[in-house]
């Protein structure tokens, strides 16, 4: 993603120089370089919060990484200003390429290459209800990220679903038991090997049969409804919720159009205008809305990342005050986000798909809350 | 440790003061013929932290922008903080580049706009104010027949812009450059692809502004070369200076005071010719200062403009049909039944 260094240097720079490039090549690479020594999931979600949510001085957890950027900024360029204020474009931009780099660049011994997929999740988390960026070279910046994380995601996907191949020809050559001792030595990796293929197996085959017999069920846990008894917006909500819980981790792309298909069906029997968030949620009980949030470390280490898992972030907040309403202010301060945004039924299936997946690929990732 | 001090031989540069250079010079300690650099040796040594600390420790004094224009190094200091939209802007002398900046100045700060757009301060306030000021020049209740001085550039090499910034009425706020370049630069593009690098920083431009201007195209004897010259001019903008087609083109029909508010007809060859390249291109007539007995009003157009310029970018999109194109199981090639 480094070679898009010069085109993206566009962003704050009208006409860029051979140096002001070397200059961002060396800061990206002295970003990765910490977050490849560290090997701190967090350091992973402020640096797509950055990147696609960009840094506001009004927000206290921008401010602070904000600082840290800025520190491995002055690292290669000594008369860099402290104020978000004044260089908060220039930090995002940096934390883009940062972010590409983890995106598309090869995993070595040196370089921490597990979060790739969780990266790819937190920025489809990130980017779906966000406006539009206010201009075109932004814009493009993000698409590129965007098209790379939902390659990342679609890639991982498939492969954890790849049927393994057992060669049942290694039976055949474990020598007949003699000594019972030694037999056992030999046969128990090939036996191991075995059940783990038809583990694997199975895993994927319940993948689809769990999606199947969900759809067949035609029932939500989540509203202890039918499905065909549901709004367009409650079937957006607990489709994706229910099915990506099922799935293996990351769901595939089918299964979001797989929800997709629920939710128009939804909507020809009910109202698929759009609808301001806070309206969505307030036809809700608190116990519905705090389903976002999953009760383990993941849903700890989401809510702390509001512009990340805004959703999540509300589910928290209802869970925790027991009512539906008096999140607004907070949740428009903490993520940046209006409670007065409009949704569609397709877009809030959207948004809670990418957020549950991105909360379950953080599971792995998050043994210590932040 | 010696700080180096500068004093400007031209006598209305405050650079020794202000540390902005009058003629707004990329670098100007080591581009500008006119400043010599004396070491005041003399300063006591700075040090900051722990005595051993040996690093040289910068303490410029505190820079005041000239507020004229600003060379490229302060238009980055803008768009270092936040996404500024750059407005290219291309036409020859006297098309009415300045008259539509100082216009929408004008229009912006006098409140024309409001409610759908108030303006939120600009860093070149000195700048729109010295191209407006023949306006305040009025002789027999008639405003002047040149309403700004033409464009010549401190830095000849390099553009100078003007900045502006204004909210929505969403109350989003957009800011913007305006790049005040001199009818030359464009009539040498025509002539001489060569010069085609100091448009450079058109790449990064959020919308190009092509200054046409109306009479041209609608007087009989004028309008092929104004066609042709229009075309040329697009070539360019394509194939020499390579601006991405991802940027809109924006026609910018000056001086329609003269032919009844509207563009003339074959305005939309150009049009046509953008289209044909690749560009998503708009038409916007205007008049920024329309001539005594016309019926079009002072600043037409400059809505549409500001419009224009603050207009959201396409919605983001992401393919994800071709993802699962290479998905054998059927189960990983829904698509859904909607």
């Amino acid at each position: 993603m480094l070679n898009n260094a010069f085109e993206w240097e566009r962003l704050v720079h009208p006409s860029p120089t051979d140096e002001m490039i070397t200059t961002r090549t060396e800061i990206v690479t002295a970003i990765l370089s910490s977050f490849d020594e560290e090997e701190d999931v967090l350091n992973a979600m402020r640096l797509v919060s950055a990147a696609i949510t960009g840094l506001s001085p009004s927000v206290q957890a921008d401010v602070e990484y904000g600082t840290i950027l800025t520190e491995f900024t002055r690292g290669h360029h000594q008369a860099f200003s402290s104020k978000l204020s004044e260089n908060a474009l220039d930090l995002q931009l940096s934390a883009c390429l940062a972010v590409g780099e983890l995106l598309t660049r090869k995993t070595t011994d040196d370089t921490w290459g597990e979060p790739r997929p969780l990266i790819a999740g937190l920025i489809l988390s990130a980017h779906l209800l966000r406006p539009v960026p206010a201009g075109t070279h932004l814009k493009a910046a993000q698409e590129i990220l965007v098209a790379n994380a939902s390659a990342v995601l679609a890639r991982c996907a498939l492969v954890a679903r790849l049927r393994p191949e057992f060669d049942e020809g290694v039976f055949e050559k474990v020598p007949s038991p003699g000594n019972v001792s030694e037999f056992w030595n030999q046969f128990k990796p090939v036996l191991a090997s075995a059940f783990q293929s038809i583990s694997k197996a199975s895993s994927i085959d319940r993948d689809e049969l769990e999606a199947l017999w969900w759809l067949y069920n035609d029932f939500a846990n989540t509203f202890a409804k039918k499905l065909s008894e549901l709004s367009a917006f409650d079937v957006a909500f607990a489709s994706p919720l229910e099915l990506v819980d099922r799935a293996l981790c990351p769901a595939p792309v089918s299964l979001k159009n797989i929800i997709q298909g629920l939710v128009a069906r939804a909507a020809q029997s009910s109202t698929r205008t759009a609808k301001s968030l806070k309206s969505i949620l307030s036809a809700w009980t608190p116990k519905v809305v705090a389903a976002m949030r999953l009760e383990d470390e993941a849903g700890e280490c989401a809510v702390a990342f509001p512009k990340i898992f805004p959703l999540t972030w509300i589910a928290n907040r209802v869970g925790q005050s027991g009512v539906v309403g008096g999140w607004e202010q907070e949740f428009e301060a903490k993520s940046g986000l209006k409670a007065g945004l409009k949704l569609s039924p397709e877009a809030l299936a959207e948004q809670v798909f990418a957020e549950r997946t991105a909360q379950r690929l953080l599971l792995p990732f998050c043994g210590e809350s932040p | 440790m010696t700080r180096r001090e500068f004093a400007c031989l031209k006598p209305d540069c405050t650079f020794g003061l202000t540390g902005t250079c009058i003629e707004s010079i990329d670098d100007p300690t080591r581009k500008c013929p006119n400043l010599k650099a004396t070491d005041a040796s003399s300063e006591p040594e700075q040090q900051v932290g722990n005595e051993g600390d040996t690093h040289p420790v910068a303490n410029p004094a505190r820079q005041f922008p000239t507020g004229l224009e600003l060379g490229l190094n302060q238009a980055a200091r803008i768009m270092r903080s936040r996404y500024t939209r750059l407005i290219g802007v291309l036409g020859q002398a006297e098309a009415g580049k300045t008259c539509l900046f100082t216009s929408l100045y004008l229009q912006l700060t006098g409140r024309n706009l409001c409610p759908k757009y108030r303006f939120a301060g600009s860093e070149t306030l000195l700048g729109f104010e010295q191209r407006a000021r023949h306006l305040r020049d009025w002789t027999q209740g008639r405003v002047p027949d040149q309403i700004v001085d033409r464009t010549h550039l401190g830095n000849p090499r390099s553009p100078a812009f003007l900045h502006l910034a204004f909210h929505d009425d969403s109350g989003t706020r957009h800011d913007v450059l305006l790049p005040d370049l001199p009818g030359e630069w464009t009539t040498r593009l025509l002539s001489d692809a060569s010069t085609a690098e100091r448009f450079g920083f058109l790449r990064r431009s959020d919308i190009v502004l092509l200054a046409l201007e109306a009479p041209q195209f609608a007087n009989r004897r004028t309008r092929n070369n104004a066609i042709t010259d229009a075309t040329h001019l697009l070539a360019r903008l394509s194939d020499d200076i390579s601006v991405p087609r991802s940027i809109p083109l924006v026609l910018a029909v000056t001086k329609c005071d003269e032919t009844d508010g509207s563009a003339p007809q074959d305005v939309q060859k150009i049009a046509d010719a953008a289209l044909n390249r690749g560009y998503s291109v708009s038409t916007i007539p205007l008049a920024a200062f329309p001539r005594n007995g016309t019926t079009v009003p002072l600043g037409f157009g400059i809505d549409a403009l500001v419009t224009q310029m603050s207009l959201p970018c396409v919605p983001l999109t992401t393919d994800t049909a071709r993802n699962i194109g290479s998905a054998s199981r059927s189960y990983l090639k829904a698509r859904g039944h909607r």
